[in-house]
């Protein structure tokens, strides 16, 4: 069955080329969302499989993102996987304490990022 | 003068004792000697007097006998004419009466009758009777009993009695003294050529007519008178001479013949008597020659002598008594008694010599007894003085007192064992005292020395002898430079005494100095000192004391910080230089040190705090000693704090902990640094690093925004291109189109950012220098116009450009960029329709000071210009900030707006290279404007 996955991000051009990759190479269906706040509330409409999630947004961060679907129940067992530009140590720390399911750092191979995402949730390629 | 308490006791009482006894020695000799004398003197008048009664019972025999006989005659008892049987009554008076040696008798008619008792008790008889034809005188020796005569010698011859001697015949002489008289005559009766001389008592005698009819006679020899002086005489050396007051000799005691008994031819010269007399001084005895010279030295008055004369002699080294008495009786002669004083003298001598025996003895014995006494009196307290001497000698073993029975003595030997057990716990306790002060001073980390008035170097403990390494040296105040190589820091110059903390100290004045340095023969210390002078009760400085330390390695950091200081900003660099200037270095180092300075014990109680206000004091700051330092963190801190200290005070290693805490709704970082100083003290010094990390962070932030902005539209691209190359969109011409143009976008987004960012580190690194030349600002106006007309349009945007006729001074390439920044932001945030304005005007100084733009860097004349716009406006806090990179107003303007992020960062960089100031005012939804001012030309 095909996986759904929320991709949340402020930056127009990176949700095309993740979607556009999520659904060439994974063949996966993709939805997705130009703000933190239009994050959350997409989340909780539709049973998502995983969200990736940027953190260097405007007005609501991925950090805050990832707080309200860990507040709630309908979303706090979907699996999040960062996909974000931050690589510096002390982020990589920050990423670590959030409980998340994985990492992905921007700029990532358009071809294999869906098995990139696969192999940290643990789904068949 | 000081005496020994010995000499005290026995010297007084020696000389009191040898004085004492030397008088009573010498008044007891002189008493017993006057005794003596006056003895002898009564005893020599007592002898006197004896020889006169024996002399005059002596003499009284031939004046009885002749008396007597007389009187026989006169009353007819005895015939006178007829002298025969007169021959035996002489024999048996002679035989009757041993003191007489002669009887004679003669008459008017002639006859003669002579009798005389040799020296053998035999008789001698010569006669010459009348009735016998010859009338010659003959000479018969009789015996014993007088009888049997022998014819002794030729008879002779026309002897006339009545005429002999011829020139002073006796019978004459004592017919004219009917009453008798004493007469010396010389005999011849041992024969013509052995003359001696005779005393006789002549007595006449007359008939019952009163007829004279003869005289009557009695003698005794002169020899046999000395034989009766020797029986009164004393002893061998003592003498008894009888003399008349002629001075001739009568008789001597001493055997010598008191005459001269020469025989002379012509017999009326043998039988004169005066002729043959002897004086007392022609005797051949010495003794009575010395005599004889003491007389005629005194020449008493012989004749009339009334009272017995007392004469000292010396004779042959020995002292004499000599007494001239005058003899009672009818015999006008004196007594001359001689006796060696040792006589009496010898006893007084023994006695002298047991006296000064005794005295002798007396005198060791008091010596003795003196000296035992005097012992036995000093002996404790000497025992007392030695044990006071070793008390204050300090010696550690007391020696100890003697018991003595002398009450007071050992009460006060009591009462000192008591004071010295006392003192003695006292020393001790003293002394204890003493190693823990200076222990507990030579583990002081400052070096210490202690100075009396002399400047003399009393104390100095184990840190001081590192510095000092002469240790504590014989050295008063001027010599302390030289002994401990003290120099004027910098120079070759010995230390000036006077200037010394030490000498300072000692004139009362707390001092300081920190130009000394000491040399310690491998290399100059400089040396920072403190001295406080020690006052006695008096007010009186009685010790100076030194605190000294090695400032080598502050020396080093103050010349660190010297080369920090210079390039810090201008004011600090004066306020430091003042600071240097003035008398409170020290502090003034402190307070320059920006961190919190702190002694800390191990209970956690600060001892010292330097610079209060450097760090965030949690705690108490108006009495920080109170509580433990720990209080004035928060918990996890204090913990960790707590441990720090611990573990430097066991190891000996410097910890250091970072930390960062909520205060006052702010982050604060601090580091805390502990160095362990001794075994229970700490120096903690913290210092305030939040600005340090709030730069840290700031470039961490930065790095990562850079980072952020340019993987973002790498992402977009290497997405974009990675998807086209795979071919996946060759059925979708569209969407492979919007890939690439993605693509194109997102790089030239990259090329801006990347610009912009060198453009930035260009400017801010100052490497590359703006030319500034005149030009028109007008022109500029018009170039930034035209570079923003085209998208100003596109957003239906209206521009509206008000220039003036200035010239700046400027390079015009950063001014129009200036320019265009600000009209495209502007351009950006205004809503279509909306209108914006580039405005230019000169400024004056009063609008300068009016603005608040008076800066140092600002030119005399200038001008500001400004853009306006109606857009949506910045909120008050964000006015300032927005001049700093990555700083948009909304993170989301860089991605809706097209900008990097660093726009006005740059304007601020360009402006401020042209002397000038940029600057935003807004109204939130009504617009902003931005003003940056400019230099004009100078005309």
């Amino acid at each position: 069955m095909s996986k759904r996955i929320l991709v949340i991000d402020d930056e127009l051009d990176i949700r095309e080329v993740v979607c556009l990759s999520l659904e060439e190479f994974g063949g996966w269906q993709t939805d997705s969302a130009g703000s933190g706040w239009a994050g959350v509330q997409k989340a909780v409409t539709t049973a998502w499989d995983a969200i990736l999630l940027d953190i260097s947004m405007p007005d609501m961060d991925g950090f805050a993102v990832f707080s309200q679907l860990q507040a709630q129940p309908q979303t706090q067992t979907i699996p999040v996987v960062l996909l974000t530009a931050k690589v510096l140590p002390s982020d990589r720390d920050r990423f670590a304490a959030l409980g998340v399911a994985g990492v992905i750092t921007k700029p990532f191979n358009p071809v294999t990022v869906w098995q990139q995402v696969a192999q940290i949730l643990g789904w068949a390629t | 003068m000081k005496f020994s308490l010995r000499n005290l006791l026995i010297v007084p009482f020696l000389v009191q004792v040898i004085g004492l006894t030397g008088i009573v020695g010498y008044l007891s000799y002189r008493s017993g000697e006057q005794a003596v004398v006056e003895m002898t003197q009564r005893l020599m008048a007592q002898i006197a007097q004896q020889a006169d009664a024996r002399l005059e019972e002596y003499f009284q025999g031939p004046r009885f006998v002749a008396e007597s006989t007389a009187y026989l005659l006169e009353a007819g008892h005895l015939a006178d004419d007829e002298l025969v049987p007169m021959e035996q009554y002489f024999v048996k008076h002679l035989q009757q009466f041993p003191e007489l040696t002669d009887l004679a008798i003669a008459n008017e008619a002639g006859a003669f009758l002579h009798v005389t008792r040799q020296a053998d008790q035999s008789f001698a008889m010569r006669q010459r009777y009348v009735r016998q034809q010859d009338g010659w005188l003959h000479h018969y020796r009789l015996d014993a009993e007088g009888l049997n005569p022998v014819p002794s010698d030729l008879p002779r011859r026309q002897y006339d009695p009545r005429r002999a001697p011829p020139e002073n015949p006796w019978y004459a002489t004592a017919r004219a003294n009917p009453d008798g008289l004493w007469r010396l005559v010389v005999s011849l009766e041992q024969g013509y050529d052995k003359p001696k001389l005779v005393m006789v008592r002549f007595m006449p005698f007359y008939g019952v007519d009163g007829k004279f009819k003869g005289v009557m006679s009695a003698g005794t020899q002169l020899v046999a008178l000395g034989a009766l002086l020797q029986e009164l005489t004393l002893g061998d050396s003592s003498q008894l001479l009888l003399i008349e007051p002629s001075g001739d000799l009568v008789a001597t005691s001493t055997g010598e013949q008191p005459f001269d008994s020469q025989v002379r031819a012509d017999y009326a010269q043998n039988v004169a008597v005066q002729p043959r007399r002897m004086a007392l001084t022609q005797s051949r005895d010495g003794l009575t020659q010395a005599v004889a010279a003491a007389l005629q030295g005194t020449s008493p008055d012989l004749h009339h002598l009334q009272q017995p004369i007392f004469l000292p002699l010396r004779y042959e080294s020995r002292r004499y008594f000599v007494t001239l008495t005058p003899l009672e009786g009818d015999l006008d002669w004196r007594l001359i008694t001689v006796v060696p004083a040792a006589e009496f003298m010898t006893a007084i001598y023994i006695n002298l010599g047991r006296t000064v025996l005794f005295c002798v003895l007396t005198l060791l014995g008091t010596i003795g007894l003196g000296l035992w006494t005097a012992n036995y009196i000093t002996r404790p307290i000497l025992s007392l003085q030695r044990a006071t001497q070793a008390l204050t000698e300090g010696t550690i073993q007391v020696p100890p007192t003697q018991s003595t029975s002398i009450q007071e003595v050992d009460s006060l030997r009591r009462g000192f064992d008591h004071m010295a057990g006392q003192l003695t716990a006292s020393f001790q306790n003293l002394k204890d005292r003493e190693n823990t002060l200076a222990s507990f001073l030579n583990s002081v980390p400052l070096a210490l020395s202690v100075h009396d008035q002399t400047g003399q170097m009393l104390f100095l403990n184990a840190k001081g002898k590192e510095l000092l390494v002469n240790g504590i040296a014989l050295a008063n105040s001027e010599q302390l430079a030289e002994t401990y190589r003290l120099y004027r820091a910098g120079s070759d110059a010995l230390y000036p005494t006077e200037d010394l903390p030490v000498v300072r100290g000692l004139r009362g004045e707390p001092a300081y100095a920190d130009d000394i340095e000491v040399d310690t023969g491998e290399r100059r210390i400089p040396l920072e000192v403190h001295t406080i002078p020690v006052f006695s009760s008096q007010e009186q400085v009685i010790y100076s004391i030194n605190t000294f330390q090695d400032i080598t390695e502050r020396r080093q950091a103050e010349r660190l910080r010297a080369n920090y200081e210079r390039e810090l900003e201008q004011q600090v660099a004066e306020q430091t230089a003042s600071l240097y200037a003035s008398e409170v270095t020290k502090q003034a180092l402190i307070n320059a040190i920006p961190d919190l300075l702190m002694r800390l014990g191990r209970d956690g109680l600060p001892r010292e705090i330097y610079n209060l206000g450097a760090v965030q004091w949690i705690g108490d700051a108006a009495e920080p000693y109170k509580a433990p330092m720990y209080d004035n963190l928060p918990e996890p801190i204090a913990q960790e704090r707590k441990r720090c200290v611990e573990q430097a005070l066991d190891t000996g290693t410097i910890q250091r902990q970072e930390y960062e805490f909520l205060r006052l709704g702010q982050v604060f970082c601090e580091e805390a640094r502990i160095i362990p100083v001794t075994e229970d003290e700490v120096l903690v010094v913290v210092r305030d690093i939040s600005d340090r990390h709030k730069i840290d962070r700031l470039k961490d932030e930065f790095i990562s925004i850079v980072s952020h902005e340019l993987r973002t539209p790498l992402t977009a691209i290497r997405g974009a291109l990675g998807i086209l190359e795979t071919g996946v969109l060759h059925d979708r011409p569209q969407k492979a189109r919007q890939m690439l143009h993605m693509a194109l976008n997102n790089t030239e987004r990259l090329i801006r950012l990347v610009n912009d960012i060198l453009d930035l580190e260009r400017l801010t690194s100052g490497r590359i220098d703006l030319k500034l030349e005149p030009c028109p600002l007008a022109d500029l106006m018009a170039l930034a116009v035209n570079g923003v007309e085209a998208i100003a349009m596109e957003a239906g945007i209206e521009l509206q450009v008000m220039p003036i006729d200035a010239v700046v001074m400027g390079a015009p390439d950063a001014i129009v960029q200036t320019l265009i920044n600000l009209l495209s932001n502007a351009i950006k945030f205004s809503e279509p329709g909306g209108k914006i304005w580039l405005m230019a005007e000169t400024m004056t100084d009063a609008d300068a000071n009016a603005w608040n733009l008076r800066t140092e860097s600002l030119p005399a004349s200038f001008l500001r210009v400004a853009v306006q716009d109606q857009g949506r406006g910045i909120p008050a806090d964000r006015l300032e900030i927005i001049f700093e990179r990555f700083q948009q107003v909304d993170v989301s303007d860089s991605r809706q707006r097209g900008g990097t992020g660093l726009g006005l960062a740059i304007c601020k960089q360009i402006v401020e290279q042209h002397g000038g100031k940029i600057w935003a005012e807004s109204q939130l939804g009504e617009g902003s404007t931005f003003y940056f001012t400019l230099p004009l030309k100078e005309l």
